[in-house]
């Protein structure tokens, strides 16, 4: 077959390439030919990322460059104004040789797409041509489309086509190759070219206005340099790497892909077959938890004295097995153990420092005076201890936690000898009285309380006989539960309890002489507390108020008979301390001053916090087992937290479980936890970012990226050569600060000479990309059509790349595999998608939010029956988290999403079951869940 | 809401399902989508047989959706055909890059067209990375 040599052609229809209409723009010439025909379609297109130009406005523009420089060979060029497609008549026959002999043109009208779509899904070749023009095409090959197949190599390529690749494709006769040879590069360089592309389109708009001055030469001037940049930067490492590490993770994926299936469809089936044994009820886990708690604490009704002191009740149960032995009652060898312990408290007490003795002198009095009011006579045999802890069981179920220490403290007396230290309880209760001298409310002044702590200072009433509570245990309690507060951190504040807690909020007061680090933590941050002193002081004052309400509210519960004809005050006065209370509550002591609260609520009665056992297994389950981790559930990582809760790691766990979990506020509020603790963490800046990003919230997914940009020592000198380089204005936009930031981690990547891929960086830029939806306004691309360059699909093409390129080097990440499907679902492929999340349900089938997200996209298929069993399945996951109490109310608090239940209700609308869509509206598992099967 | 379906109209479907959607809002959630987007659109969409039906998507005053021309003035009406319009609602599309290749033409206040795509999103939820 004759081939003309003028036209340079580079055919490329054998190869699986079947291009898709995306990204870039590209002035391409294309021929298909469908076999055996005599006739082969050539046609012109102009894409401008990704778009091709059929307006009018647009192709006129394109079309008089088109005259002033494209004439080749023998082909002439006929185009009318909407037209675009150029029918070319083949000279001779046969698929592979294309000399053109004669060219007719034909019309289509813009909204005939099938016709397109036709032509270029068949369309076996797409080539850039023309040497005659001043130098080159874009041109963009896609491989495969084939949406079933897990090879990330199918994702599209961009190559530039210039007049090396030409060359290239010249001398070895095949333009396959030479996109080939771009594809490579494109993985790594898309954002430039996409950048210089741009450039390049304003430059061509403007030569078509000034006439023939060839602005294309122009063009390839961009172009070149781009290359140049290109090579530098692609080592042979790189682009051999790139090519492998996209390639090799995938080859036995379709098998398991496979089983992958056939165990989601079969775990549908069963479930849905048998509703009671779901087949993700994790519920029977925490029935396996060691029932330790139940011996000395049944876990009974719900505390019945009002919100402030049942929470604080359960924070200070939560914390009795952190304390260790101080509190346990039914283990005489531990109080031995215990009144060691206190020994040393009592005599660290005199030197807290001043700012901390008023709170203390506080929390010493008000464990006092419970006491006193509350122990009966009691025999202080052992033996007996049993017998006084029935009756106080029933006496005072509703005070459970305080009777429990009651009973420790008893047992322990009978243990020990006393220590009787009047002189101390007199001094703390003179320290009350100084604190609150400024109190001017009068009803305050006249408050019991306030009496009270006069007698106790003047030595009136005397603590003594039975009722004569070991002040050293009563002081030790209270430093106890002030350093337990205060570890729990600000945590509690919202519960009413804000004790030490908040009291401590700059965490720089610490001063609880109860255990060894502690103290040495004290220590080394006494320095910090002159500075701080003054600021701090201020909340003392407040907290010592909310003190006394809170020791007035669980006083007029707990001595009736002292409240002699005072409850019309107490009402009076609660409702002001409430609002006192409130005000507090929606804010926290910091260094800096006060800030929002935003705390991490952790469940109640978490089983694993209560148990001493879960501990001791839960220690040897991370050193013995560490892949044990992703069945760790949130409750087991809570539990670790508030054991430890100055381990930013432990933090940061929690809060990439909440990720999984679909719980988004509840993970962003443990990463930032995380951080405050550990603003070095860089995994959780990154965690934080994608948590900001679901949230929508741009802004903090930018700030995120920034700091982990910041302190990433790794690539510190890079970034500070970018940063030098390419300063930001203080009045930049966010668009602009934006895209700086995408180049300062695209020139990390580059910085980094191993040739190794940093998955973070790329991580990083695809979280990036995803949150850059929003950054081009309607504005912007509606009346500069030719600058949209990053439309939204781009971008999350791009976010899509950079995933699989970090899944490239951590092939089991399923949190990546999720990733890259949200991506893909976001940017319209949910199709597309859904291999990925069964993919990550195949690494870690508890993942609650890859569920969910397949949920979503199936949905968005229109497979309702599919998706409203997916987000069946992640609900009932979610609710295996909860804790059930023994009268059956479950803690609901935060711990279903409602995001879940309004999907699952639109699944329902759609399935036309207006009966479980109402079941939907009231959040009922169970109900759903039994009439789910009954159709 | 039956009354919004169309015989032979892929657009019928999506936008009874959006039309439940709207139904399901409670009133404050309906204040919510109309301050969004304040405005009516009229979708002229026509089928592959070459069919047209009209639609109307007002979220100004009622927050509804219905069959036919709409009842007040539109801000802006959108002629596109059903593939176009199934392709935009699966976010396939955007509404610019539509406009650009010349399947959705606009009457009226094309700023205001852009606004249909977070219309049509308001009803998907986003998948979380």
């Amino acid at each position: 077959m004759p081939v003309d040599s003028d036209a340079q052609c580079g055919v490329s229809g054998s190869n699986a390439l079947t291009p898709q209409p995306l990204i870039v723009w590209q002035l391409s010439l294309s021929f298909s030919h469908a076999a055996g025909s005599k006739s082969s379609g050539a046609r012109v297109s102009c894409m401008i990322n990704g778009i091709h130009i059929k307006s009018a406005d647009v192709w006129r523009s394109i079309r008089s460059l088109l005259r002033a420089h494209l004439i080749v060979g023998r082909v002439g060029w006929v185009l009318k104004a909407d037209s675009f497609t150029v029918r070319a008549m083949k000279r001779g026959g046969g698929a592979t040789a294309h000399p053109l002999t004669s060219l007719a043109s034909t019309e289509t009208s813009p909204l005939d797409d099938d016709h397109y779509c036709d032509d270029v899904q068949a369309g076996s070749s797409e080539c850039a041509l023309n040497q005659d023009c001043q130098a080159l095409a874009l041109r963009r090959l896609s491989e495969g489309g084939a949406p079933q197949s897990l090879d990330p190599g199918s994702q599209i390529p961009i190559g530039v086509l210039s007049r090396a690749v030409r060359t290239r494709a010249r001398s070895s006769r095949s333009a396959t190759n030479a996109a080939h040879y771009f594809v490579f590069h494109y993985h790594h360089h898309h954002h430039l070219c996409c950048h210089i592309v741009n450039m390049s389109l304003s430059m061509l708009v403007g030569g078509a206005e000034c006439g023939p001055a060839n602005p294309l030469q122009g063009l390839s001037k961009q172009f070149d340099r781009d290359r140049g940049l290109q090579q530098d930067h692609f080592g042979s490492a790189r682009a051999g790497s790139s090519k492998e590490v996209f390639r090799s993770p995938y080859h036995t994926s379709p098998g398991t892909d496979r089983d992958a299936a056939q165990f989601f469809s079969s775990g549908q089936s069963s479930s849905s077959a048998a509703p009671a044994p779901s087949a993700y009820d994790l519920s029977a886990l925490h029935t396996s938890l060691p029932a330790f708690q139940h011996v000395q604490m049944p876990v009974q009704s719900p505390p019945v004295m009002g919100p402030a002191p049942a929470a604080w009740a359960a924070d200070f149960m939560q914390h009795q097995s952190v304390q260790g032995p101080v509190m346990k009652s039914d283990n005489v060898d531990q109080h031995q153990g215990g009144s060691q312990v206190l020994q040393p408290m009592l005599r660290d007490l005199p030197q807290v420092t001043p700012q901390w003795m008023p709170s203390y002198g506080f929390a010493n009095s008000m464990t006092a005076v419970p006491y006193q009011t509350y122990t009966p006579p009691q025999p202080q045999q052992i033996s007996q201890t049993l017998m006084v802890q029935s009756q106080w069981d029933e006496a005072f179920m509703s005070q459970e936690a305080l009777t429990n220490i009651e009973h420790a403290m008893d047992a322990q007396e009978a243990q020990k000898p006393r220590v009787e230290d009047p002189d101390e309880l007199a001094r703390a209760a003179g320290k009350v009285i100084d604190a609150v001298r400024h109190e001017q409310n009068p009803k305050f002044k006249n408050s019991q309380f306030l009496g009270l702590m006069q007698q106790l200072r003047d030595r009136e009433v005397i603590v003594e006989g039975d009722k004569m509570i070991p002040k050293e245990e009563a002081t030790g309690w209270a430093a106890d539960f002030q350093s337990s507060v205060d570890v729990k951190g600000k945590g509690k504040a919202v519960d009413s309890a804000p004790l030490a807690g908040s009291f401590l909020g700059p965490s720089t007061l610490q001063a609880a002489p109860s255990s060894q680090s502690l103290q040495q933590d004290n220590a080394s941050k006494t320095s910090q507390l002159d500075s701080v002193a003054n600021e701090v002081d201020a909340y003392f004052r407040q907290e010592n108020e909310d003190y006394i309400e809170y020791w007035h509210g669980s006083d007029s519960l707990q001595q009736p008979q002292l409240k002699v004809g005072s409850s019309v005050q107490g009402t009076g006065q609660s409702a002001e301390w409430d609002q006192l209370q409130r005000d507090w509550d929606s804010f926290e002591a910091t260094v800096t001053g006060l800030k929002a609260v935003s705390n991490y609520q952790f469940q109640e009665n978490n089983p694993y916090v209560l148990g001493e056992a879960s501990k001791t297994r839960h220690h040897a389950m991370h050193e013995g087992l560490s892949a044990m981790y992703e069945s760790q559930s949130v409750l087991e990582l809570e539990a670790t937290v508030q054991r430890d809760p100055h381990n930013a790691s432990a933090w940061f766990e929690l809060g990439v479980k909440q990720q999984e979990n679909e719980r988004e506020q509840k993970a962003i509020h443990a990463l930032r936890r995380a951080l405050e603790l550990d603003p070095t963490y860089l995994p959780a800046w990154l965690a934080l970012a994608v948590s900001h990003t679901n949230d929508g919230n741009r802004v903090g997914a930018y700030e995120g990226i920034r700091e982990w940009v910041t302190r990433n020592n790794q690539y510190a000198t890079a970034v500070e050569a970018y940063r030098t380089s390419h300063a930001i204005d203080g009045d930049a936009t966010q668009t602009e600060k934006f895209n700086n930031l995408i180049d300062c981690l695209i020139t990390m990547a580059r910085s980094d000479a191993s040739g190794q891929i940093d998955a973070d960086i790329q991580i990083a830029l695809a979280i990036l990309m995803n949150t850059n939806e929003v950054s081009f306004s309607a504005f912007e691309t509606f009346s500069l059509p030719l600058t949209l360059c990053a439309t939204n699909s781009q971008a999350y093409d791009k976010a899509t790349d950079c995933f699989r390129t970090a899944l490239a080097v951590r092939p089991d990440d399923w949190q990546l595999y999720n990733r890259v499907g949200a991506t893909l679902a976001n940017s319209g492929q949910p199709e597309e998608a859904l291999q990925y999340y069964y993919r990550a349900l195949e690494l870690n089938p508890a993942y609650i939010r890859a569920r969910f997200n397949l949920g979503i996209s199936c949905i968005n298929l229109r497979r309702y029956q599919e998706a409203s069993q997916h987000i069946l399945d992640a609900l009932v996951l979610q609710d295996s988290d909860s804790v059930t109490e023994p009268d059956g109310t479950q803690h609901k608090r935060g711990v279903v999403s409602s995001a879940l239940w309004d999907s699952l209700k639109t699944c329902c609308l759609h399935m036309q079951r207006l009966d479980l869509a109402t079941i939907c509206d009231r959040q009922d598992l169970d109900a759903f869940r039994f009439n789910y099967q009954i159709e | 809401m039956s009354d919004v379906k169309v015989e032979g109209f892929k657009t019928s479907n999506t936008l009874a399902a959006l039309a439940q959607v709207f139904e399901s809002y409670s009133e404050e959630e309906k204040k919510k989508e109309i301050k969004k987007t304040n405005g009516i659109f009229e979708l002229r969409i026509k089928n592959a047989e070459g069919k047209e039906a009209i639609w109307t998507i007002d979220l100004k005053t009622s927050g509804s959706i219905y069959k036919g021309q709409a009842k007040s003035k539109p801000n802006v009406t959108l002629l596109m055909s059903d593939d176009t319009f199934q392709q935009l609602a699966d976010g396939k599309l955007d509404g610019q890059k539509a406009f650009l290749t010349g399947k959705l033409k606009t009457k009226g206040n094309m700023m205001f067209a852009t606004k249909l795509d977070g219309v049509l999103k308001a009803t998907k939820t986003k998948a979380k990375l």
